[in-house]
């Protein structure tokens, strides 16, 4: 894959910039700023861009706003945003801007390269990889949310793995089970939460945080 | 002698109540005239008239002070701030009604009153006094008969001996009469506490995203750096050892950096050092830690509350830094002492002065804290040095 790094701190650009090409992937520009960023993807057509959230002059959200940006620019482009910090509300403001692969990692995560692989592939092959802690924040910390009470442990791990995005093929993977185990989960699942069946990837996703986040 | 001189002393002051008296009759008389006359055009003078009331009473409450020895508070209201866009017309009329409606308007004009009739009185009395000790020498003007003369400097002798009294008590009269009363004293601690404890709250805030920033920046960066790295040599273990290892030392030297970031935000906290040894320790600490050289004296000091220690020992750490960065000193001295219930802390250096106290956050910061204390910095850096940071801290105890 064609990736460009966005990270203004030195040491981490120079780590993703090792892992990744390390691992076959061919790193087309180190971007320390939002402009940077924008440039970047403009002019080398990347596959996919991991973007750091803070970055300057401010430090603040500078590089999910410019990931919303870039997305609305170049529709479906997959950009795998990374954070010291993940926030529910940053999630779901980069669910709700536009379609195409989106992930929203905590930075801890690159330290298990194959999951952080993984996560990478599925962003840019158009799918979604939220962060278990962000999902954390809504699953199980919470109490009195009917639906997911009424869901069995198993069911909740299901739950969670879909929330972050996984497809069945990985979930089943993910727990030892097979995919007909899965979809049979993830049918009770839906069934439960009342929730469209048959919905995939992307709005699968989506429809799961709503779901959450409403209860 | 020393008797002599109170009464001089206590004369002269009764005269220049006189003087002041005059003034402020002058002042009532020409209020009175004005209201009397023209109630409109008094009401429109009636911030120039507040105005001198105030210059008068400011003058009276220094000469107070200085006789009682104790300052007279003074707790004015601030003036309204303009409005953007009010004309002099309306800005006038606004500074009429801050006028009328400023208690202390009321009590100084009392006390005009009030001092116009007193002070006008020990000044009669003095003078009175003065022409009757005095009468021998200019007798032979007056066409009265000589007799009265020869017991009145005698008379006036005894006199003179109110005169050291009165003026005691004039002032301690002008003190009442001036000071703000005590709701006016505790509405301005109020404002003052208010203040105060806005700035805390701020310094506190401003503390947390240093704290934040530092974390993020330094030992987080390094950890998630550093895991990344075990990450790839994890990885890479079996096929390229060699690379491997260089990973894990590359790894290792992450954490050991993060470890040394996260000790540089436990010590901006709230130093360990200062826990386990005070402020003595502390400050030993520091004074070994910077570039230039640094003499410490402390007297006895012992341990204080942790709030006034963190606050004396950030005071010292902002002075020492800004000494190593910005003075040119090659030696520095830092003071402490204890006296009655405040800690006076000072640090000087041989540098090029020239520091100003309103720029860079640190002191700022640290003039915060201090104030929260209710304690006062003070900075003096005259261009060609020496500078002078001296902090007073109030609420120490004696060790």
């Amino acid at each position: 894959m064609r990736i460009v790094v966005v990270e203004d701190n030195v040491l981490l650009a120079q780590g993703l910039n090792l892992m990744l090409t390390d691992e076959g992937h061919e790193v087309v520009a180190l971007a320390g700023d939002a402009a940077e960023f924008e440039h970047a993807v403009a002019e080398h057509r990347p596959d996919l861009a991991v973007v750091d959230v803070r970055l300057p002059p401010s430090f603040r959200d500078e590089g999910l706003r410019a990931a919303i940006r870039v997305r609305s620019a170049h529709p479906g482009f997959p950009v795998l945003v990374l954070s010291q910090y993940v926030e529910y509300s940053y999630a779901t403001e980069l669910l709700a801007h536009g379609d195409g692969g989106i992930g929203y990692l905590l930075k801890d995560r690159v330290g298990r390269v194959s999951e952080f692989l993984d996560a990478l592939e599925r962003v840019a092959a158009g799918g979604t990889a939220m962060d278990r802690e962000v999902i954390g924040q809504l699953v199980g910390h919470r109490t009195g949310n009917g639906g997911v009470d009424r869901l069995t442990s198993r069911e909740r791990e299901v739950l969670s793995l879909m929330a972050q995005g996984r497809g069945n093929t990985e979930i089943a993977d993910h727990l030892v089970l097979t995919e007909r185990a899965v979809s049979k989960h993830i049918s009770n699942i839906f069934g439960k939460l009342d929730l469209p069946p048959n919905t995939t990837g992307h709005r699968r996703v989506r429809a799961v945080l709503a779901y959450l986040r409403q209860n | 002698m020393s008797l002599v001189r109170a009464v001089v002393v206590a004369a002269g002051r009764q005269l220049a109540d006189g003087v002041l008296a005059l003034g402020t009759a002058g002042a009532s008389a020409l209020m009175v005239v004005m209201v009397g006359t023209t109630p409109w055009l008094g009401v429109f003078l009636l911030p120039v008239a507040a105005r001198l009331n105030r210059a008068l009473a400011g003058i009276q409450r220094a000469r107070t002070a200085q006789r009682t020895g104790r300052p007279v508070e003074e707790a004015y209201q601030p003036p309204p701030a303009p409005v953007p866009g009010h004309g002099p017309l309306r800005r006038y009329l606004r500074r009429v009604g801050h006028a009328f409606t400023d208690r202390t308007t009321y009590r100084d004009a009392g006390w005009v009153l009030l001092h116009t009739v007193v002070g006008g009185a020990g000044a009669a009395w003095t003078l009175t006094l003065v022409a009757a000790g005095t009468a021998p020498l200019w007798w032979w003007v007056l066409p009265i008969p000589a007799w009265p003369a020869v017991p009145l400097p005698l008379v006036a002798l005894a006199g003179a001996a109110t005169l050291p009294v009165l003026a005691d008590s004039s002032a301690r009269l002008a003190a009442t009469a001036l000071s703000p009363p005590e709701s006016s004293r505790l509405a301005r601690r109020v404002t003052e506490l208010t203040a105060t404890r806005a700035a805390v709250l701020d310094a506190h805030e401003a503390e947390l995203r240093r704290i934040e920033r530092d974390l993020h920046d330094g030992a987080q960066a390094n950890l998630v750096s550093s895991a990344l790295r075990l990450g790839i040599a994890e990885r890479r273990v079996r096929d390229d050892p060699d690379k491997a290892l260089a990973l894990l030392a590359e790894s290792r030297e992450g954490i050991e950096h993060a470890l040394t970031e996260l000790r540089g935000v436990v010590r901006g906290m709230y130093p360990p050092v200062l826990a386990d040894r005070g402020l003595e320790g502390a400050i030993a600490t520091l004074a070994v830690d910077g570039p230039v050289p640094v003499r410490v004296e402390l007297d006895g000091i012992g341990r204080q509350p942790a709030a006034l220690e963190s606050a004396a020992y950030h005071v010292v750490a902002e002075a020492l830094t800004n000494v190593a960065k910005h003075s040119g000193a090659t030696r520095a001295v830092v003071e402490a002492r204890l006296a009655d219930d405040t800690l006076h802390l000072e640090v000087r250096d041989d540098g090029r002065g020239g520091a100003d106290p309103d720029r860079g956050s640190g002191l700022v910061g640290v003039r915060r804290r201090v104030a929260a204390l209710d304690g006062t910095l003070d900075l003096s850096s005259p261009a060609g040095g020496p500078t002078r940071l001296v902090a007073r801290l109030p609420g120490a105890e004696r060790p």
